[in-house]
């Protein structure tokens, strides 16, 4: 596979090493050299156990939920045509949450957790793609339009879902709801996804691009966007899905990194893609790493970092954009 | 590819219509290699709903539009694409992208179907930037798209389609946003392509002493669903672009061109 070499991808795939690294070395306790040498050499004993069977699962877990998160915002600004676009504007995390919610209302176990957050977003996700498709074709703003909406209407399911819990179950529900990678209970089901998503979404890349073009145009140079659009969606909201399930909805790094990594590379779906989930995985590794060292023994969810650093970088993206 | 026997694009019986609004009922056309077409109408009378039904991205109501002989329904949106190019209005952008880049967009078609890895080769940018020389926007290639001026992105777009290089070009509003002296310019580009390379063309135009100046051929399409349709000598008369535009048209000759005014 002979992507074309561009140092910028490069560049962040080293970023994204070196963001691994440092969330393997920094956590809530610190090591000593001498801990260090026996993690990596496999001696057994505390070092070890805290870096392969604490540390390195979770950074995992991160990595893939940064990839995902970034990978479904690329795809749903192109697909809706709008910059504004993330990975949650359509109701999927939404739907996530109330699954998740309940569960937790219920009693249910993590993995009961996990279950009812994915039966929730993959609900919401047909819900919406049911009612945008109505009775005539499919448009960017009746999907958008009825995304937002449904999106609204789990909002205000969540907020009476807050009202009514007690409050010993509050907390887990809030930091579900920011994003937490605390309770991640396996990396694997979301390094899956990613390798899935991308597999799917790449052979589509340079469709994409011509996508972006307009439909009139991507239709008369032979993309069948009437195929392309649903397949577009369902793969985004199931890469959400997917991350939503691990970490809760972690905000901002599927609506600011792809616009970062554009200002690397360029839009060129066929690189953009990859060095978004790059991008996504090196900010929610090292976002995940202040959040446990910063405050350390107490531990910050995820989410919160995640947002404080998006949120200003996106503000300065915006405002650069408008001068030039 | 384009044998003599039939015509590069034909529509037979074709029926076009768009919210209840007739354009055209019976339309039985052939547009052969070396013609270069002007569909000419008021705002409204159906040019861009034509133009979609004959590059197969609109169903028609009736009858059926073929292309190199066979029809569009039985030929691959690939394929089509390879013979046949679409200069639409307005296509605006989302997202910032280099002029170069949006020109190679042409190619799409002519590469690979499966395998995102397969990027544009040495050659297919060469074709682009030959394209981008062709508007002399090939200073620009390195631009990006969101700061050109109307008229440039028309050119970018009209750049665009010859890198598709189809055949059959389907030119809507090719001229738009353009001072005269480009107007003339891609006019005589395409008249000159029709003849020199064997193409097909038609265009939505609004200038009726463009079109008997540079086209073989005019196709009227009046309000009431009718149409008049052949070599441009015929079709284009004061007679006709008045009923056609519903206001006195008065033809004059300079030297050897046919100039149409509003009385």
């Amino acid at each position: 596979m002979a992507l074309r070499p561009t140092p910028a991808l490069a560049l962040l795939a080293l970023l994204a090493l070196a963001s691994l690294v440092l969330a393997m070395a920094y956590g809530s306790v610190a090591l000593s050299l001498q801990q260090w040498q026996d993690a990596l050499s496999g001696n057994p004993g505390l070092a070890n156990d805290l870096v392969w069977q604490l540390r390195l699962p979770r950074a995992l877990a991160a990595f893939a939920v940064g990839a995902l998160l970034a990978v479904a915002g690329a795809l749903m600004q192109v697909l809706l045509r709008n910059p504004l676009a993330d990975p949650y504007v359509l109701g999927v995390s939404g739907g996530a949450a109330v699954g998740a919610l309940t569960a937790v209302m219920l009693g249910a176990a993590a993995a009961g957790m996990s279950l009812c957050a994915f039966a929730g977003a993959f609900g919401s996700t047909l819900l919406v793609f049911g009612l945008a498709r109505g009775a005539g074709g499919w448009t960017q703003s009746r999907l958008l339009l009825t995304g937002v909406v449904v999106a609204a209407g789990w909002g205000a399911v969540i907020t009476l879902m807050l009202a009514l819990a007690p409050d010993q179950q509050l907390r887990g529900m809030l930091f579900w709801l920011i994003g937490d990678l605390s309770a991640a209970e396996s990396p694997w089901r979301a390094l899956a996804a990613l390798l899935i998503g991308l597999g799917g979404a790449l052979p589509l890349a340079r469709e994409l691009n011509v996508l972006a073009r307009g439909e009139v145009t991507a239709l008369a140079l032979g993309v069948n966007v009437r195929r392309l659009r649903p397949l577009v969606y369902l793969l985004a909201s199931l890469l959400t899905a997917a991350a939503v399930t691990t970490a809760g909805s972690v905000g901002f790094v599927g609506l600011v990194v792809p616009h970062m990594v554009r200002l690397l590379v360029g839009n060129d779906m066929r690189i953009l893609l990859p060095a978004s989930a790059l991008g996504g995985a090196s900010l929610v590794l090292l976002a995940d790493m202040l959040a446990r060292s910063l405050l350390a023994p107490m531990q910050l969810p995820v989410g919160a970092i995640t947002a404080v650093i998006g949120v200003p970088i996106f503000l300065y993206l915006l405002s650069r954009k408008v001068k030039s | 590819m384009s044998g003599g026997a039939h015509p590069l694009l034909e529509s037979r019986a074709l029926a076009v219509s768009i919210g209840g609004k007739t354009i055209c009922s019976d339309l039985s056309l052939r547009f052969n290699a070396a013609e270069c077409w002007a569909i000419l109408g008021l705002n409204g009378a159906g040019k861009t709903t034509l133009i979609h039904t004959l590059a197969g991205i609109r169903p028609a109501a009736a009858g059926s539009v073929w292309l190199d002989g066979a029809p569009l329904e039985a030929q691959p949106r690939r394929e089509i694409a390879r013979k046949l190019g679409l200069l639409a209005q307005d296509s605006y952008d989302a997202f910032d992208a280099t002029v170069l880049e949006t020109v190679l967009i042409g190619r799409h078609p002519h590469l690979p179907r499966w395998g995102w890895w397969q990027w544009e080769t040495a050659l297919d940018e060469r074709i682009a930037q030959d394209a981008l020389a062709t508007v002399e926007l090939e200073t620009l290639a390195q631009r990006n798209v969101s700061s050109l001026s109307g008229g440039e992105r028309e050119r970018l777009a009209i750049a665009a389609v010859l890198t598709q290089q189809p055949h059959v070009y389907l030119l809507d509003e090719p001229t738009s946003h353009l001072d005269t002296h480009r107007q003339l310019a891609v006019l005589g580009l395409f008249a000159r392509k029709a003849a020199a390379e064997a193409c097909s063309v038609l265009m939505s135009l609004h200038d009726a002493s463009l079109a008997a100046r540079f086209c073989t051929h005019a196709l009227l399409l009046f309000d009431d669903g009718d149409v008049a349709a052949g070599p441009a000598a015929d079709v284009l008369n004061a007679d006709a672009l008045t009923r056609l535009y519903r206001h006195a048209m008065r033809e004059i000759r300079v030297e050897n061109l046919r100039l149409f005014i509003p009385a």
